[in-house]
């Protein structure tokens, strides 16, 4: 297996639209071809090697130095695999169909937003619209799943229709907004309006809350589906700790009825 | 040839290719997995009038299973996949989803869509509009809204290639006698995975031939091996024998039927002839139809 990797020169002067930088897309490139490729910062341009020293050999797996001002990280991915050491900026993981991106640090806002397939794992917070919806997309995450072991912000998993969210920590507010299908699971405590007009699918914590009035209780159930949930999540590599175990009773709520759903929150005892 | 006493006479087994599919079941104890699985393979002992056959391949321990409860494995095989998919349909609709506590999964390796067999696929409209779906690792699976709680029901499952029809015909020289041999035999080759014996207690004591003397009966009674017609010229059975009994084997390659007869013999040899076996065979139609041989003397243990 060879490994690219890409350390940053010095500080960034900009936002980096770091989207070309997809294992994929440089495996057919010698390192000078990389280096001379074209970044967008702000306004203008910057060649790859201005920004990074680069080393090893293009192949299937990138590892890039992490900045708060790295955006559009692994957005489009396909296959392989992008290692992050250190944080990420906006929109990581956008719209990836495959392959596996790692962030060591936390990312920005929008990552893994309409995402297809693939895996994203974020192991420190997320910023909001996590796993959500690009302007203009009808549907937000279709496919993949996305792990965050730190607090992700408000509005994840918005338009939400297949795939997995696992966060760690606390949610923010309008979690699973609109949400038509898939699962969102939360490993600490879900925010305000929590399933606010959401279709289908479900969101899935510990302990009680007082949901929106659109959800209808159903009172406290033994769902096998929950084992089989935390069965396939220990099959998984990057699972929050705290996503784990939710199997045994649950209270189920139904809805959000004011919008004719019937997705459910599961809050385990 | 003669082992330990028994006659080990020089024919073989003829078996067909069939289609198959594994089903696991599980519940909230072992015994209900077992009332669903005794149910949804009941009335399944040959494709003759049933359908299909099928019986419980072993018991699941909760960690073997997909949502970590007790269960089982079912193994249904049929002559083609239109009509196992019909059978496993309305057995699993009438048998499994109305057992209390039972989920449903799919027990084979994914497969091509030609090979498909529906399970929750069309199963979920009982849901009447309330039913759920979840895809996890690929696999979707339906969540219907029963009366004790929730149905979960794999999407599909897929027909794999299989072997049916393996056979070992104990004779004996008393009732009794032949009973306990097949009781051990059948004990002994359960233990044999991914086979079946589809028969009550995997026994069979009214083996057949193809054809009769009537119009419309496509199999008559085994005339050759029943004791009460030994005088007849045709009759192939000893003097001494006073009772046979069949075992039949289904699986899913013609190695595990194999195995399976080999496991057989050797619980058969090994009761010896003092026990009151006399001699053990196997039942072919001239070898035309089926395509697998099973020869009692290559498959000595």
């Amino acid at each position: 297996m060879s490994v690219l990797s890409f350390r940053l020169k010095g500080p960034l002067t900009g936002r980096i639209d770091a989207s070309p930088l997809l294992p994929h897309r440089l495996a057919e490139l010698s390192l000078p071809e990389i280096a001379a490729l074209p970044l967008r910062l702000g306004r203008g341009h910057v060649a790859v090697g201005d920004l990074f020293d680069l080393s090893g050999s293009p192949g299937d797996t990138v590892e890039l130095e992490g900045d708060g001002r790295l955006d559009f990280v692994g957005a489009g991915l396909t296959g392989g695999t992008i290692r992050v050491a250190g944080p990420v900026g906006h929109r990581a993981g956008t719209g990836m169909s495959g392959g596996s991106l790692l962030v060591e640090g936390s990312a920005g806002l929008a990552a893994g937003a309409s995402m297809r397939g693939g895996e994203l794992i974020v192991r420190g917070d997320a910023g909001s619209e996590l796993g959500g919806a690009l302007p203009g997309e009808r549907a937000g995450m279709t496919g993949g799943r996305i792990l965050v072991h730190g607090t992700c912000g408000d509005r994840a998993g918005t338009r939400m229709r297949r795939g997995l969210i696992a966060v760690g920590g606390d949610a923010g507010a309008y979690a699973a907004l609109h949400m038509t299908a898939g699962s969102l699971v939360i490993g600490g405590r879900p925010g305000a309006f929590t399933g606010h007009g959401m279709h289908n699918g479900t969101i899935l914590f510990r302990g009680e809350i007082e949901p929106l009035p659109g959800f209808a209780d159903c009172g406290l159930n033994r769902l096998p589906f929950l084992s089989l949930l935390d069965n396939h999540l220990s099959g998984l590599n990057g699972v929050p700790p705290a996503c784990r175990g939710m199997t045994g009773q649950a209270r189920r709520w139904l809805g959000d009825r004011g919008f004719g759903g019937r997705g459910e929150i599961l809050t385990c005892l | 040839m003669l082992l330990n006493g028994i006659h080990i006479e020089n024919s073989y087994a003829e078996a067909f290719d069939m289609k198959a599919t594994r089903l696991i079941v599980t519940a909230d104890t072992p015994a209900w997995a077992r009332h669903a699985g005794m149910a949804a393979t009941g009335f399944a002992t040959s494709v003759i009038a049933c359908g299909c056959e099928a019986g419980i391949e072993r018991e699941l321990a909760p960690e073997e299973t997909p949502d970590g409860r007790p269960g089982v494995a079912l193994l249904f095989f049929a002559t083609g996949r239109s009509v196992l998919g019909k059978q496993v349909e309305t057995r699993l609709g009438q048998c499994i989803l109305t057992c209390p506590g039972t989920a449903c999964f799919s027990g084979v390796p994914r497969g091509v869509k030609e090979d498909l067999i529906p399970l929750g696929r069309k199963l979920r409209y009982f849901g009447d509009g309330q039913q759920m779906s979840k895809l996890l690792g690929g696999r979707r699976y339906w969540r219907i809204p029963v009366m004790d709680g929730e149905f979960l029901c794999e999407e599909s499952s897929w027909s794999v290639p299989a072997v049916g029809g393996g056979n070992l015909l104990i004779l004996a020289d008393a009732r009794m006698a032949a009973l306990e041999a097949a009781e051990a035999a059948a004990d002994a080759m359960r233990a044999v995975p991914n086979v079946v014996l589809p028969f009550p207690g995997g026994v069979v004591r009214s083996g057949s031939k193809v054809g009769a003397k009537y119009k419309g009966m496509p199999a008559s009674t085994n005339d050759a091996y029943c004791p009460t017609l030994r005088g007849l010229p045709r009759s192939r059975l000893a003097a001494e024998v006073e009772s046979v009994l069949e075992i039949v084997i289904d699986g899913l390659t013609a190695a595990d039927v194999a195995a399976a007869t080999t496991a057989g013999l050797k619980c058969l040899i090994e009761r010896g002839r003092g026990s009151g076996i006399w001699g053990v065979t196997a039942g072919n139609y001239g070898g035309k139809l089926g395509r697998h041989h099973f020869h009692l003397h290559e498959l000595l243990p």
